[in-house]
């Protein structure tokens, strides 16, 4: 069938669509283009990404050589690491903070956020989001938000120190450590800002995936990402509020005498504080209902990214779409009602316990039918390893390795024994670091063409993938091992302890594979800098995929399609059909030319 | 390689039915932004149901005038579902009245509110008096928050109903704009209900 000119039809979902804003400031600053705001949220995270990295470092730096004079670093930070060696609450500070800031300005912001707003529109064809200038708005908040977490580090007594998670009393008492003075209001405040922001970006998700896809994009025919992202919002945006109520009370209890979460009898440095009958536990379980459905926001958009790619790069459609669909709905229905296993030991009934175990364990069924469903995406392709692929490998092998150890910590059981060691700390590290980190990576391989119209290095790309797998296979599957053997986390100096002795030697080994593994990461921000500016031109579609975003030019233009919004007439996984030319099918492509296989 | 199909017979759509699905994608995000703002006050009531069970619960008089703001919020409701009625009717006039009486119905309530918190504090009941005030307080204030968005919003619609020019493209976002507020409202009118409720019953 020949090419057929486009005729001006009026679309049925097409919006009015304002003209390109002139100016940089209204184009590249104050833009409400969703591929602008998308890349806006990839620089700021990836900006976090460097400052939370610093922060591991100097966590790495302290557990491996924790009595060593750190002259030049006495001189950076007179504060924390006066004379050179780091101070206890110095160091509380820094997991808090590094936690803090992977979780909700890294991988929120880049993969979340930033793949999110730049791919939903132009995978359902879309011109923009529903509501463009609120998603502006959620970027110019979150930014906000990530600026105060920073500024938290510059007032009195130093940022937060009462872990991710801000578990009261610690959290609530400003005196209790120099942390919770200033540092623990500014997180408060930055959280929900935070919240906030993400509230205005699920709304735009959700709403733009019901009302905006084009003709022919049938739910059934979205990607894999657009779906994750679709169930993540809807977490996000029903398990996320709940924290802006406890961190409102929780302010209240630092700075307004209320209580509660500050319990009676306490006693601070030698005076008994004026707070009674609050309940610390209360804000365990208000964390824990954001705190685990957060996971499953950053972890699904990373196994769907994953789906997405295995394809390109198998040149074989995807394993079970519909089985992934379902998994990941059931993943997203089961992830909110299992946050209790976080707090097997803090003295819940046990009837409760059982619960949350069976709960958690339940889950364990959609997901390994998910990575199942992976591998045998696998089989029988024709496997390219490009550099996406490669991470999109790596995704694989930490999804299996961290899922594992996850099917001891759903176990109270289990659990009791491991609760707080690094057996933990590798878990989860393996899972919403490892996974979406490595899901991160293949997405900016494999998206930076279209983004930049430019390609990044697949030789450096390479070194990339297996300087940043190796070493962080070896930090936490080795914390896994040293959680087996009674390592606390959260404890400033292993030497201290007659039992914990022996493990200096694992922790030395870590933490040279951990600055491996910061140090390899400016191998990518060379290759990311260097390719934007010197990259080779890359054309519109330069890995051969069918999804819409590759069926316009890169960058795509404003209003992403031009004249006519696209029709879709198959899935998105249509590749090596028989009876077509090229071994892959364009979601655009009539069934007059070549069969829809589904 | 690319084929955008566009010669495909599709019906043609006008201006009216897209006006119609751009209606349906701001109600759409009006309701998800309800749902949240439900888990919200889902959060505060389970934290008042744990923090009832402890022992130093001793309940505080609410003052009489939370009954009054009450009647207040409703008949704010009322007004704005008459400027509505009205609009629909095309008598521009009723609604634009309809639309201010209800914003200033809703800045009594929000004045009534504070009136309420004078009054406790001048009888002695302050924030950390009783885990009961910290509730009344902290949700009677966020309830307001929420208010005060909802009225400026609100006051906004008011305005551009004030300025509904001749071009149709702008009545159409105006209405948008008039549905959207007024479920924001009614929302909050039944919001408090279910403070109110909770904090003098429970």
């Amino acid at each position: 069938m020949a090419e057929t000119a486009a005729e001006p039809v009026l679309e049925p979902r097409e919006q009015a669509h304002d003209e390109p804003a002139s100016g940089f400031i209204r184009r590249y600053i104050f833009s409400t283009d969703h591929k602008i705001i998308g890349i806006q949220y990839i620089l700021t995270g990836l900006f976090m990404a460097v400052v939370g990295s610093l922060l591991a470092m100097l966590i790495r730096l302290q557990l491996g050589w924790p009595t060593h004079q750190w002259t030049l670093l006495g001189r950076l930070l007179p504060t924390g690491m006066a004379s050179g060696v780091m101070t206890p609450e110095f160091y509380l500070a820094l997991v808090t903070m590094h936690g803090t800031i992977m979780v909700f300005f890294f991988i929120s912001y880049v993969l979340v956020s930033g793949f999110g707003n730049y791919l939903i529109p132009l995978q359902i064809g879309a011109r923009d989001m529903a509501y463009p200038f609120l998603n502006m708005l959620s970027y110019w908040v979150a930014l906000l938000s990530a600026l105060v977490m920073l500024a938290s580090f510059f007032v009195t007594g130093g940022a937060a120190a009462a872990g991710w998670t801000s578990y009261p009393p610690l959290s609530a008492v400003s005196s209790a450590v120099p942390g919770s003075a200033w540092g623990q209001t500014l997180w408060l405040l930055s959280m929900a800002l935070f919240i906030a922001s993400f509230t205005m970006g699920g709304l735009n998700y959700v709403a733009t995936i019901f009302s905006l896809r084009a003709r022919g994009m049938a739910m059934m025919r979205m990607t894999l990402s657009v779906w994750s992202f679709f169930i993540a919002a809807i977490m996000g945006l029903l398990a996320f509020p709940p924290l802006t109520a406890a961190a409102v009370m929780l302010l209240f209890d630092r700075h307004f005498g209320t209580s509660f979460f500050l319990p009676s009898g306490m006693v601070v440095a030698g005076q008994l504080l004026p707070h009674q009958g609050g309940s610390p536990l209360l804000w365990q379980h208000l964390f824990w209902f954001l705190g685990h459905p957060e996971v499953y926001v950053l972890i699904l958009p990373a196994l769907g990214i994953a789906c997405d790619l295995l394809p390109v790069f198998t040149r074989k459609p995807l394993f079970g779409y519909r089985i992934q669909v379902y998994c990941l709905i059931a993943v997203g229905v089961l992830g909110m009602v299992v946050w209790g296993h976080h707090m097997f030991v803090s003295g819940m009934s046990p009837f409760s316990g059982e619960y949350f175990s069976v709960a958690t364990l339940l889950i364990t069924v959609p997901m390994a039918i998910f990575g199942a469903n992976m591998m045998a995406s696998l089989w029988g392709g024709r496997l390219q390893l490009s550099t996406p692929m490669l991470f999109v490998l790596g995704v694989i092998a930490f999804f299996g390795t961290g899922g594992f150890g996850g099917l001891f910590l759903g176990n109270a059981t289990a659990d009791m024994q491991l609760h707080d060691t690094y057996f933990v700390v590798g878990h989860f590290h393996f899972m919403i670091g490892g996974v979406t980190l490595l899901g991160t990576f293949a997405a900016i391989y494999f998206w930076f063409p279209k983004m930049f119209g430019r390609s990044m290095s697949e030789f450096w790309g390479k070194v990339h993938f297996w300087l940043t797998f190796i070493p962080f296979f070896t930090v936490f599957f080795m914390q896994h091992f040293q959680g087996l053997q009674g390592m606390p986390r959260r404890y400033y100096a292993f030497t201290s302890y007659e039992f914990l002795k022996p493990m200096q030697g694992q922790n030395v080994i870590i933490s040279v594979a951990a600055l491996i593994l910061i140090a390899a990461q400016l191998v990518f921000l060379a290759n990311f800098c260097w390719s934007l500016i010197k990259g080779r031109r890359a054309e519109e579609n330069p890995w051969a995929a069918t999804t819409l975003e590759w069926t316009v030019a890169s960058p795509p233009p404003h209003g992403n399609f031009g004249h006519v919004l696209p029709v879709v007439h198959r899935w998105p996984y249509e590749y090596s059909v028989e009876g077509s030319e090229t071994d892959y099918t364009p979601q655009t492509v009539s069934p007059q030319d070549v069969p829809v296989t589904a | 390689m690319t084929r955008h199909s566009a010669s495909l017979p599709w019906p043609q759509v006008d201006a009216d039915t897209r006006s119609a699905q751009r209606d349906d994608v701001v109600q759409l995000g009006v309701w998800m932004l309800l749902a949240t703002v439900v888990m919200l006050f889902a959060a505060f009531t389970s934290a008042y149901i744990v923090r009832r069970s402890a022992s130093d619960w001793t309940p505080i008089e609410l003052p009489w005038i939370l009954w009054v703001n009450t009647a207040v919020l409703v008949a704010s409701s009322l007004a704005l579902e008459g400027g509505r009625f009205a609009s629909r009717q095309g008598k521009i006039v009723s609604a634009r009245h309809g639309l201010s009486a209800a914003a200033g119905l809703g800045l009594l309530f929000l004045a009534g509110q504070v009136t309420a918190w004078r009054e406790l504090a001048a009888r002695g009941v302050y924030l950390p008096t009783s885990p009961h005030s910290s509730f009344v307080y902290i949700l009677t204030g966020v309830h307001g928050v929420h208010v005060a968005a909802g009225l400026v919003l609100l006051i906004y619609t008011a305005m551009r109903m004030w300025n509904v020019s001749a071009r149709l493209d702008r009545e159409a976002a105006t209405a948008r704009l008039l549905t959207a507020s007024a479920t924001f409202w009614h929302f909050l009118a039944a919001l408090w209900f279910y403070v109110f409720v909770l904090v003098t019953v429970f």
